[in-house]
């Protein structure tokens, strides 16, 4: 079956997915495998990125002209594909941040109040 | 839109591209890669690193399918899929495949003939710039709404001076003229405009220059003129046109400009091929009948029709209050003329050039029915190929079972079938565009050759054509396709697959299967289109004989205009007063007379006739004509009362002034007083009561135009009392018959040409050849035409389509009849057997279709000739054609049945 939503915000934790691809790619271009190291390191290895969810990610990000592919080369001199930030993408991480930190705290409030 | 852009890029090169799906491949195995590099390093073996890594990564190809169904138009790619194959399936089955093509090209075809001439009609833009801020402004009466009437020029001058919320204002006066051709004179279009005309329509002219503000003045009488593009390109599209003369009402006037191509003001038929300055009204251009131009100056000369480009962020409903303010100025100015009156402005229509605002709206409700009725034969054809589709599913069966097994969708399997309809639907769609093409350049051909000025209809294929056929084929493809495809779909897969010998699914007793109601549904609609056609036809049957009040034969109609051979109106009254005279004077005439109208011709004129003391005082609106003496003997009719007009009164100038009327105006004016001796008074339009009348004589009473259900109240006028340039000699024979009419126009054309070879014979033919080529008649056959045509192609596709299942069930039966007839059944009771199924379908098909058609005929009662909407004949006629046909259609593969061979039969299988 084709994958229906074409954006890549869906749902609190799926939609977190880009997000985090976006950030990474914020403080410059990087290829898939990179991108799920830096995501697992940083988060202190509480996140890990499914390898099976984040190619078709990326590749919807891609579709939607948030990030822009091309073909680069390795550490270990092979050919890989990269992924860099597009302004459309850069303005995008802004308004996921914005509705994540929104979300966040809103769930932040009811844990401490309810 | 960039984005939009990039996003397509990468999505059709996802469609076409196979070194994609190498790129996505190797972009997954690289991060397998750096996995098991991963693995190696917390110390796993080479292999087990790289195991580890795929089983981290689960399964490559789903990813990649998924990543690459984001790139892809998977629903494109599948149709591509599914066109190639339909196309296959189609050119496998060539008879199937014509048969279903011939039967959606009549059903598309018509809809796409009716849709191109609508779209000429209605959707085709006209080549003006910005066509919706182009409104007319017309002139209303407060007193009475509803009444109009035109502008003159000293208010169109004002109007122009002071409206600030129009952008540009233009005046023009639309009439006919003669345009020397050789040494012929042909009757064409001009229009008498503004300077700023074409600046106001925002259409530059194709060379040359436009009107100067000092040809346009009133009486300027500068011999200039534009000509339209298609008079340009028949004299070869010479750059030298400009400064060339054209002969205009004998007037010698010098091109000084060539019309874009196209251009023909706001309306779509009416083209003109000459444009003049408004400063020519009143020398050498007259109104549309033919009335001496009076100066333009005049306040009370209301002939201009008016346009106006709104200014920028202006509408109809916001220009309303300035143009009442002016109004309301012009109303103190010139109390005369201008009390009551007011401005207003609305949307220009395109098929009507009127000083009242018309709207095309009635025009669009007729469209939409006529395609209504074409919609019903493509829904006839629909139904008709869903029935075949349905017996040749039965074969299908397997297929669809296999596939069904093999774990395609059921949406999936439907919509492939879908596609294999469509590429049917589109075959049928491009033979169907040819006939249309044909069939409405007919029809728009035949309109044109009735009208004897230029008048044109621009059907042709446009986007918007081909447009709307790709739409009737989708909308076809549903109609036809879906039924057949989900049953099609539905089923026994285990029993399918098998395909043991039985064919037939089963179904619960006592409903009617599918294929059956599809027939009911075909005879229902057939009939219904079949009787349609048949009103139609006795419509115009009736029309074609339709008379006036008086009979047409013996008479010859001879139409001329002195002023567009250049004569005044001195010389012209000269003309008139001495050719019928010697018309009067040729062996084998009865009788010669003229008037400025003919019954059932293209022009009217009316009057508001007002008795004076005693009577209605509010007066009757009457048709007006003005007649010479002899008129109404010339037609063949005596007066009820009193008598015709003296030659001296026709003359005009002398004695006291007389009228006639008819009977139908004399019973409204006094129903209970002899009418005789009367006093009355006519008013024009808006326009003060004229002179005192005298009431000579009373006419049998008549209709003026085809479409009158009673006759109409008239009044006549002697054609002394007011000139008309443009008249219509009657001449009356004494012998019956079409070799003493033949003879006769030749002589009359002789005696006309002897008597002045400048004067323009326009037409000479006789009464009955006048009205079978008017435009009246014209509609009322055009329309009998495409109905019964309509009518005609739904008996034939259901003929068809009973024909082809009949056979097909046929076929699907040889073993059981074989086997009956070796037990013994005759061929009598084979035959009944076949015949026996369906009748019941057949005749609940036909008690349908009697309600439809009652239903369809009052739907369009309106639009009928003089045919009661239940007519008899047609009621009773149509039903029994369509069973004789269907019976028909019927019996022939019935008859097949009874010649099955037992032997033969049972050995099949």
């Amino acid at each position: 079956m084709s994958t229906r939503s074409r954006t890549p915000s869906g749902e609190l934790l799926q939609g977190t997915l880009p997000l985090l691809i976006l950030r990474v790619l914020s403080s410059g271009p990087n290829h898939g495998f990179a991108i799920a190291r830096r995501i697992h390191v940083v988060s202190r290895e509480t996140l890990k990125v499914e390898e099976g969810s984040l190619y078709p990610a990326l590749h919807r990000m891609e579709v939607a002209g948030w990030i822009a592919g091309s073909w680069g080369t390795s550490d270990n001199n092979r050919r890989v594909r990269v992924y860099r930030l597009t302004p459309g993408g850069q303005h995008q991480l802004g308004r996921e941040t914005e509705r994540w930190q929104a979300i966040a705290g809103g769930v932040a409030a009811v844990l401490q109040e309810g | 839109m960039l984005r939009f852009v990039t996003r397509l890029r990468l999505r059709l090169r996802a469609l076409f591209n196979r070194r994609h799906d190498q790129e996505l491949r190797e972009e997954l195995e690289f991060h397998v890669e750096q996995l098991a590099e991963q693995h190696r390093r917390a110390g796993l073996g080479r292999d087990q690193a790289l195991a580890a890594a795929r089983r981290q990564f689960g399964n490559l190809t789903r990813i990649q399918e998924q990543s690459h169904d984001v790139f892809a138009f998977r629903h494109v790619e599948d149709l591509l899929k599914d066109l190639r194959y339909g196309v296959r399936m189609v050119l496998k089955h060539p008879g199937f495949s014509a048969t279903a093509i011939m039967v959606l090209a009549l059903g598309i075809g018509a809809n796409s003939a009716i849709f191109s001439i609508i779209n000429a009609m209605l959707l085709k833009p006209l080549p003006i710039h910005r066509p919706g801020e182009l409104v007319g402004v017309y002139v209303e009466r407060t007193t009475a709404p509803g009444g109009y009437r035109g502008f003159s020029y000293p208010n169109f001058h004002e109007l122009r001076e002071q409206a600030a919320a129009f952008a540009d204002l233009a005046a023009h006066n639309l009439t006919l003229v003669g345009v020397g051709d050789g040494g012929a004179t042909r009757r064409v279009f001009a229009d008498a405009v503004t300077a700023n005309y074409f600046e106001t329509f925002g259409v530059p002219l194709a060379l040359g220059r436009t009107f100067t503000a000092a040809e346009e003045r009133p009486g300027a009488n500068l011999p200039v003129a534009i000509v339209s593009h298609d008079y340009w390109v028949r004299g070869g599209r010479r750059p030298d046109v400009l400064g060339e003369t054209i002969l205009v009402n004998a007037e010698p006037l010098t091109i000084v400009g060539v019309a874009a191509a196209g251009f023909t003001g706001s309306s779509v038929m009416l083209r003109p091929e000459v444009w003049l300055p408004l400063g020519l009204y009143g020398t050498v251009a007259a109104d549309v009948v033919g009335t001496p131009s009076r100066s333009l100056r005049e306040h009370d000369n209301h002939t201009l029709l008016v346009k106006g480009r709104l200014g920028p962020g202006r509408s109809v409903e916001s220009v309303a209050p300035e143009l009442e303010a002016i109004a309301a100025r012009l109303s103190r100015a010139y109390p005369a003329t201008n009390d009551d009156w007011t401005l207003r402005a609305a949307p220009l229509p395109r098929l009507n050039v009127s000083p009242m605002p018309t709207s095309d709206g009635p025009f669009a409700a007729l469209s939409a029915l006529v395609l209504g009725m074409a919609g019903v034969v493509l829904l006839i054809a629909c139904l008709n190929l869903a029935n075949m589709l349905l017996a040749r599913g039965a074969s299908r069966r397997r297929e669809m079972a296999i596939r069904l097994s093999l774990g395609g969708g059921r949406g999936r399997v439907v919509r492939q079938l879908l596609t294999e309809g469509f590429v049917l639907s589109v075959g049928g769609g491009a033979v169907g565009l040819v006939v249309a093409v044909w069939a409405a350049g007919a029809l728009a051909g035949s309109i044109e050759s009735v009208l004897p000025f230029g008048v044109a209809v621009g059907v042709g294929v446009d986007w918007r054509v081909l447009l709307g056929t790709l739409g009737f084929c989708l909308l076809g493809t549903l109609f036809f396709g879906l039924g057949p495809a989900w049953r099609m779909t539905r089923g026994d897969i285990v029993g399918d697959l098998k395909q043991q010998s039985n064919p037939e699914p089963r179904r619960r007793r006592g409903l009617p299967a599918p294929r059956d109601l599809l027939i009911v549904g075909q005879v229902a609609l057939s009939l219904a289109l079949l009787t349609v056609g048949g009103l139609f036809l006795r419509g115009a049957v009736a029309a074609s004989s339709a008379d006036p009040g008086f009979a047409f034969e013996r008479g010859l109609l001879l139409e001329t205009d002195p002023s567009l051979a250049g004569y005044d109106e001195a010389r012209g009254r000269t003309v008139y007063r001495d050719l019928l005279p010697r018309l009067r004077a040729l062996p084998g005439v009865d009788a010669v007379s003229m008037a400025s109208m003919v019954p059932f011709g293209a022009f009217f004129e009316s009057r508001t006739v007002v008795p004076v003391g005693g009577g209605d005082q509010g007066g009757r609106s009457a048709s007006f004509t003005l007649v010479a003496d002899d008129y109404f003997r010339a037609l063949g009719l005596s007066m009820l009362r009193g008598r015709e007009f003296t030659p001296a009164e026709a003359e005009g100038g002398s004695g006291p002034a007389a009228v006639i009327v008819d009977e139908t105006l004399a019973r409204a004016l006094w129903p209970d007083a002899d009418p005789l001796g009367r006093v009355v008074r006519l008013r024009q339009g808006g326009g003060e009561p004229g002179d005192v009348l005298t009431v000579v004589g009373v006419a049998p009473g008549r209709r003026s135009q085809m479409f009158d259900q009673q006759p109409t109240p008239h009044v006549y006028l002697p054609a002394g009392a007011e000139y008309r340039a443009s008249m219509n000699v009657h001449v009356r024979l004494a012998e019956p018959g079409r070799a003493a009419a033949n003879a006769m126009l030749q002589q009359v054309r002789q005696a006309v040409r002897g008597f002045d070879a400048r004067l323009p014979i326009l037409s000479l033919r006789t009464l009955e050849d006048f009205r079978a080529a008017s435009a009246g008649l014209w509609a009322v056959q055009a329309g009998a035409g495409v109905f019964s045509t309509f009518g005609g192609l739904a008996l034939f596709l259901a003929v068809v389509g009973l024909y082809g299942v009949k056979s097909y069930a046929v076929s699907r039966r040889t073993r059981e009849i074989g086997l009956r007839m070796a037990l013994g059944a005759g061929r009598a009771g084979v035959l009944w057997l076949v015949l026996r199924q369906g009748l019941v379908m057949t005749g609940a098909g036909l008690l349908f279709g009697v309600l439809l058609s009652v239903a369809t005929a009052r739907l369009l009662a309106g639009l009928l000739y003089e045919v009661r909407t239940f007519d008899p004949l047609v009621f009773a006629l149509a039903p029994m054609l369509l069973a004789a046909s269907v019976l028909l259609a019927s019996y022939l593969p019935a008859r097949r049945a009874t010649r099955v061979s037992p032997m033969e039969a049972l050995r099949q299988e």
